[in-house]
């Protein structure tokens, strides 16, 4: 009996914390019994190194570049609590082509029946920011991920990308690519800013499956090369990780987003600016806010 | 939109048949594997052994290429290449080498033009040429080959000019996107010289860089397609040189035409043009005397279609129409693209024909051909479908063609016209044999 892999990819804008977030969610799963790996998809192979005690590992590509043939075990490394980690890789900045890269890795453990071999529960994709080109697509199509997370921060920049996003989904939904799971709210210290994306979700008819705050635990760990799971497991910061793993392991249903058009984003954002210029200069008093 | 038959080709094709067509001049292929294969194109008609590079090493299927493959796609093709350009020189001795790019490596960006200036410095006279497929068809394959070189005289020690008297550049012919194009511009030479021009020897037999080198020298250019206007405008913007344009290379009597309205432009004597002229039209004269008791007999007078680039379309039709006394009944331009220039083309066209289509496109082309219901096609390869459905005859005259050779045939001056004729009605003679078994 084949158990079914649940494959989730985790999108966003370039800094926003999917690093971070990915490998939380990883550790947090894993420690919750399940077996994950996690798959980084940018050309830096930096989302791993939390699970890997702060070392890097050999890529994908890396192996490539040598080899003309790669065997899927020498690119899983295991990391924290059994986690495993393998990282796309890429060439140098400045040279060849990054999507190309990615097509090729992901399509090697594909064609190798890893997953299965393995055993494992989930494989999360943790793509790079700026979806350039059509490779950094690849996760989406049919057959790779069938749920995308976003994640955002309040910031309009944050939300301008997630929106490009979720027009890509709508874009590939006709074509067995993979649905929108929901939003992981980031960064997220004051309560206009949750609000914020609250709305966005609304408008885009699409929820938000957690709020992260920013926390002096995650940079601690970071800088120790650990998750926060890992460093500080009964954390606060710790039980939002862990929420946040127990939901997307409930999480069955994904939809169709429903993307703003240019004008549409535009207009909402200048009514948040006035939101937000109403409460700071005391036209709207709202003690809630957090201005 | 699909094209079925893609006749036209791709940039990177048009730039390496022009390249080979040059005697000296390497084309070094930069892309994935099979583009040289493929670009390589037209042996038996049209197709240029030279001499100079020596030994077939840079004709039919023996072009240079980088050859990458997916892991320098992902990393870069960069190196793959440094290391190609060294082999090529150690083999091959050139005047010059031309990096060309294909479609993978630019658009991955690899820093072509660095390996090539790299060469360059080393004491090999190289250029890149940026020829990437995608960005159009053969012709402009042609046109950016031409005006590569145009652009890159500078790397050979170009001297400084000096117009010589009387020389001519002869442009818009393209290496074998015209088949014919070594006997059509050998023929032109040959006119051009009795009337006391020199001719560049640019493309074929006696070609090289020198001759390039006097590109600049020249009193005028001719430019027999529109092909050619890039780099007769660039010659006319850096070198001064004056440019005349015909609708393609004169045919039969067309000649007369030509050589006087060069005549009067370049101020040959007239007597003496004159003279050339009546020596030509006796020969046609004599020639198709020769054939005239047979002409109803044999039935070579027909309604026929022509599918053609322009260049070849309107002298060929126009021969066939006023001194052969066939009748057209249709023509499909396949090469021109721009909007602007169809309209012109076809303001032109109109005056000598009723039946005008612009297509590139086999099938499209074939619905066309039987709509109009001819009794004969002139045409390419790719016409034998629907010539073979309406069972009529099929004259090659068009790229691609494959079953004629083509070493010494030109389709200019009063020469190839009567060569023509002899070609076309033997096929047509032929045929009507084979029918009525």
């Amino acid at each position: 009996m084949s158990k079914k892999i649940k494959q989730i990819a985790i999108y966003g804008k370039g800094g926003i914390g999917k690093s971070t977030t990915t490998s939380n969610l990883s550790a947090a799963l894993s420690k919750l019994g399940y077996r994950v790996m996690q798959f980084g998809c940018d050309p830096k192979s930096d989302s791993t190194n939390t699970l890997r005690g702060g070392e890097y590992i050999p890529t994908v590509l890396d192996l490539l570049r040598e080899k003309t043939s790669v065997k899927a075990n020498e690119v899983i490394f295991e990391g924290f609590n059994g986690v495993y980690c393998v990282e796309a890789g890429g060439p140098a900045p400045g040279v060849g082509c990054a999507g190309r890269g990615i097509i090729t890795a992901v399509q090697l453990l594909k064609q190798q029946k890893t997953f299965e071999d393995l055993d494992l529960d989930y494989v999360i994709y943790d793509v790079l920011g700026d979806v350039v080109c059509g490779g950094f697509a690849v996760p989406i199509r049919e057959g790779i991920a069938e749920h995308v997370f976003t994640v955002t921060s309040s910031d309009f920049m944050a939300i301008y990308a997630a929106n490009n996003l979720f027009k890509g989904i709508q874009k590939y939904s006709n074509s067995g690519g993979a649905l929108l799971g929901g939003i992981i709210a980031n960064s997220i210290n004051q309560p206009y800013a949750k609000r914020i994306v609250d709305d966005f979700a609304a408008r885009t008819k699409t929820q938000v499956i957690q709020y992260v705050p920013r926390s002096v635990t995650v940079a601690q760990s970071e800088l120790l090369g650990k998750t926060v799971i890992e460093y500080s497991p009964n954390s606060d910061q710790a039980q939002i990780y862990f929420q946040l793993a127990e939901r997307i392991a409930a999480h069955e249903i994904s939809t169709v987003p429903a993307p703003l058009d240019t004008a549409e984003l535009r207009s909402w954002a200048s009514e948040w600016a006035n939101i937000l210029i109403a409460l700071e200069t005391g036209t709207i008093v709202d003690q809630n806010a957090g201005i | 939109m699909g094209i079925h038959n893609a006749r036209n080709g791709c940039v990177l094709q048009g730039a390496v048949d022009t390249l080979r067509a040059i005697s000296g001049f390497v084309p070094i292929v930069h892309s994935t594997i099979g583009c040289s294969y493929y670009a390589a194109s037209g042996q038996e008609a049209g197709g240029f052994y030279s001499v100079l590079t020596g030994n077939g090493a840079v004709s039919a299927n023996a072009v240079p290429s980088s050859n990458i493959i997916e892991r320098q796609v992902i990393f870069g093709g960069g190196s793959r290449l440094r290391e190609q350009i060294k082999n090529t020189v150690k083999v091959i001795k050139g005047e010059a080498y031309v990096v060309l790019s294909g479609c993978a490596t630019e658009i991955i960006g690899d820093d072509i033009d660095y390996m090539a200036k790299e060469s360059q410095q080393q004491g090999y006279p190289t250029f890149f040429l940026s020829t990437a497929g995608f960005r159009g068809n053969a012709y402009v394959g042609y046109e950016t080959a031409v005006l590569g070189i145009l652009k890159n005289l500078s790397l050979f020690g170009a001297s400084e000019q000096q117009i010589e008297e009387n020389t001519i550049n002869l442009l818009g012919i393209p290496p074998v996107l015209d088949p014919y194009w070594a006997g059509s511009q050998r023929r032109m030479t040959k006119l051009l010289e009795r009337i006391g021009l020199r001719v560049n020897r640019l493309f074929g037999a006696g070609s090289n860089i020198e001759s390039w080198k006097q590109f600049p020298d020249a009193t005028c250019n001719f430019v027999f397609s529109s092909w050619g206007l890039p780099a007769a405008i660039y010659a006319k913007e850096h070198f001064g040189t004056p440019y005349l344009e015909f609708d393609g290379l004169p045919l039969g009597s067309q000649t007369a035409v030509f050589l006087g309205r060069i005549g009067s432009e370049l101020g040959i004597s007239y007597p003496w043009i004159k003279s050339i002229i009546h020596r030509g039209e006796e020969t046609l004269s004599c020639a198709l005397g020769a054939i005239g008791s047979s002409y109803y007999t044999n039935r070579y007078q027909r309604d026929f279609v022509i599918v053609a680039p322009y260049f070849t379309a309107y002298s060929v039709l126009s021969y066939l129409e006023s001194t052969l006394g066939l009748s057209n009944i249709g023509v499909v331009v396949t090469d021109i693209q721009d909007e602007e220039e169809k309209k012109q083309t076809y303001k032109h066209l109109s005056q000598i024909t009723e039946f005008i289509l612009f297509s590139e496109d086999t099938s499209e082309i074939a619905d066309f051909i039987q709509n109009r219901n001819p009794e004969l096609i002139l045409g390419s390869h790719y016409e034998s479908a629907i010539a073979k459905k309406l069972r009529i005859p099929l004259f090659e005259v068009s790229y691609p063609i494959t079953q004629r050779i083509l070493l010494t045939k030109g389709l200019s001056g009063y020469e190839g016209a009567v060569s023509l004729t002899e070609d076309l009605f033997s096929q047509i003679k032929n045929f009507k044999e084979t029918e009525s078994e």
